[in-house]
């Protein structure tokens, strides 16, 4: 365990003076410039109304967009001038490693989800709706944001090893990322996809009449699907990494 | 006296070897980008793009047919191609970002911006060289691309018989239509030597062109989805290929300043 703390200590170093803040800023900044522009519902209604705005283009798009992004990110230094061997003739093992890379990228995106928290507070209260902030709905949605990226932050993380470009990952992770517009109203396919899975996870409960395609799966139902993806995404990209020729 | 001589010498010799060696420059430094595309992922991306974008319009219509079919009853065609151009021209704003970016990643990885430069080019030929082989590898993308929606389509049961010239319009005009983001992209990309940079703009892009109906329409990544107030595609292929004249004499201007390393 120290191990791993300690690693993940060092990680931090090589991310604290990057950019990477910025990115995860961006995110929440949009679904809130788009989320909270046209609200029409009467009173109290609308925090569940801004809620579905916001979660709307941060669960379809930039959650699974950016934890591709945060996935290369973490890679960057390692491609870069033999930063791998370097890491690697430390006395770490390669399972370490590879989790505490995975954690990194968890953490980034649990900031980006706690930003967008912010965000949704604050674009409430600019736009005046009255009464209190839906907790435990908003709180769902935003957990769930987190969790129904892990599956995708665990591929990308896979692929990200890998692949020494930067672009090459992350084209994959928005090659996959688009047909999120198709697949959503899919009740076949939606709820299997793993990039749809964030959306899914954050819309909140809609009433029966307002819910489309894959919307308003049981919350166990898209658990299980989440669960599933990411014991098998971890499993394989640890898997791969442990036997990578550095 | 002799140094005179000598200095005139030089004088005469230079503008003429400049000239012999600028004819040949930039046809030379294309070819070698050609080759220096060889067994990289830069033309498997370039085939991919058209070939995901109508693969995942097949995968639309097959899905639901019927029902689509019913929808767009006496208007198959073009209901077609503007299904297929709202995911191509995302496509093609992500293909631009994704090759740029690895054209210019691969030089900046392996330290071989100095190692050009240190020839006898002009670095203007330099920079002009990888924004043309851009434009070709993404005008075989369109070119695929239309392609790729006459056969769908005649699969799908519409006639064999398409309007050409409105499927011409829609797979070709973006490319010019879009031509400010390739140079923005292509720009950033050489501008910086973290990747993170190039790409998340262009990642952020095409998550605005996703939006980009609504939007006003000076945002350069609503050009290539050839949409405006005025009507006519042509405005937006007009508008797209100045702004990007602009932003490619822009940034090349900063590329031939540029500290290499």
């Amino acid at each position: 365990m120290s191990a791993f703390l300690r690693i993940r200590r060092a990680e931090w170093q090589k991310l604290r003076k990057s950019t990477i803040w910025l990115l995860i800023l961006v995110g929440p900044f949009f679904s809130a410039l788009m989320g909270g522009l046209d609200l029409s519902l009467p009173g109290e209604e609308r925090w569940g109304e801004l809620l579905t705005n916001m979660a709307a283009g941060q669960g379809l798009f930039f959650l699974p967009l950016f934890t591709g992004i945060f996935a290369a990110f973490v890679c960057r230094f390692e491609h870069l001038d033999g930063g791998w061997k370097q890491l690697l003739a430390l006395p770490v093992s390669r399972a370490t490693v590879y989790w505490v890379k995975l954690v990194i990228v968890l953490e980034l995106i649990v900031a980006m989800q706690v930003i967008f928290l912010g965000a949704y507070w604050l674009v409430g209260e600019l736009r005046g709706i009255p009464g209190d902030i839906p907790w435990k709905m908003v709180l769902t949605s935003v957990g769930g944001g987190v969790l129904g990226a892990i599956p995708i932050a665990a591929l990308q993380l896979a692929v990200s090893v890998g692949w020494t470009s930067f672009a090459g990952p992350l084209s994959l992770g928005v090659m996959l990322t688009i047909p999120n517009i198709l697949v959503v109203n899919s009740v076949k396919i939606g709820p299997w996809y793993p990039w749809a899975q964030p959306f899914l996870a954050m819309m909140p409960r809609l009433k029966e009449a307002d819910a489309f395609g894959a919307l308003n799966l049981s919350l166990p139902t898209i658990l299980v699907v989440i669960a599933g993806g990411a014991v098998l995404f971890i499993a394989a990209g640890l898997t791969y990494f442990c036997r990578k020729e550095i | 006296m002799s140094q005179t001589t000598a200095s005139q010498n030089t004088a005469n010799r230079t503008p003429a070897g400049r000239t012999t060696a600028s004819r040949g420059t930039l046809l030379g430094l294309f070819s070698s980008d050609c080759l220096k595309l060889k067994r990289t992922m830069a033309l498997p991306l370039a085939i991919l793009g058209p070939f995901g974008v109508v693969a995942l319009t097949a995968l639309n219509y097959g899905l639901r047919y019927d029902y689509l079919y019913k929808l767009y009853e006496g208007k198959h065609w073009s209901a077609l191609i503007s299904n297929t151009i709202f995911l191509s021209f995302l496509a093609l704003l992500l293909g631009m970002s994704l090759l740029a970016s690895q054209l210019a990643g691969r030089e900046h990885q392996t330290h071989a911006w100095k190692q050009t430069l240190a020839l006898p080019v002009s670095r203007l030929s330099v920079y002009t060289a990888k924004f043309l082989l851009l434009i070709l590898l993404l005008s075989f993308s369109c070119l695929l691309l239309f392609g790729g929606t006459w056969l769908l389509g005649g699969l799908l049961g519409f006639g064999w018989e398409a309007p050409l010239a409105q499927l011409a319009i829609k797979s070709f005009y973006p490319l010019p239509a879009g031509l400010a983001c390739l140079a923005l992209q292509y720009g950033l990309s050489v501008a910086f030597r973290n990747q993170a940079i190039a790409m998340s703009v262009g990642v952020l892009g095409v998550v605005i062109g996703m939006y980009s109906i609504s939007l006003p329409d000076f945002i350069i990544w609503k050009l290539p989805l050839l949409e405006n107030n005025a009507g006519y595609p042509e405005w937006s292929v007009v508008a797209g290929t100045l702004l990007g004249v602009v932003l490619f004499t822009a940034w090349s201007l900063h590329f031939v300043r540029k500290d290499v390393n």
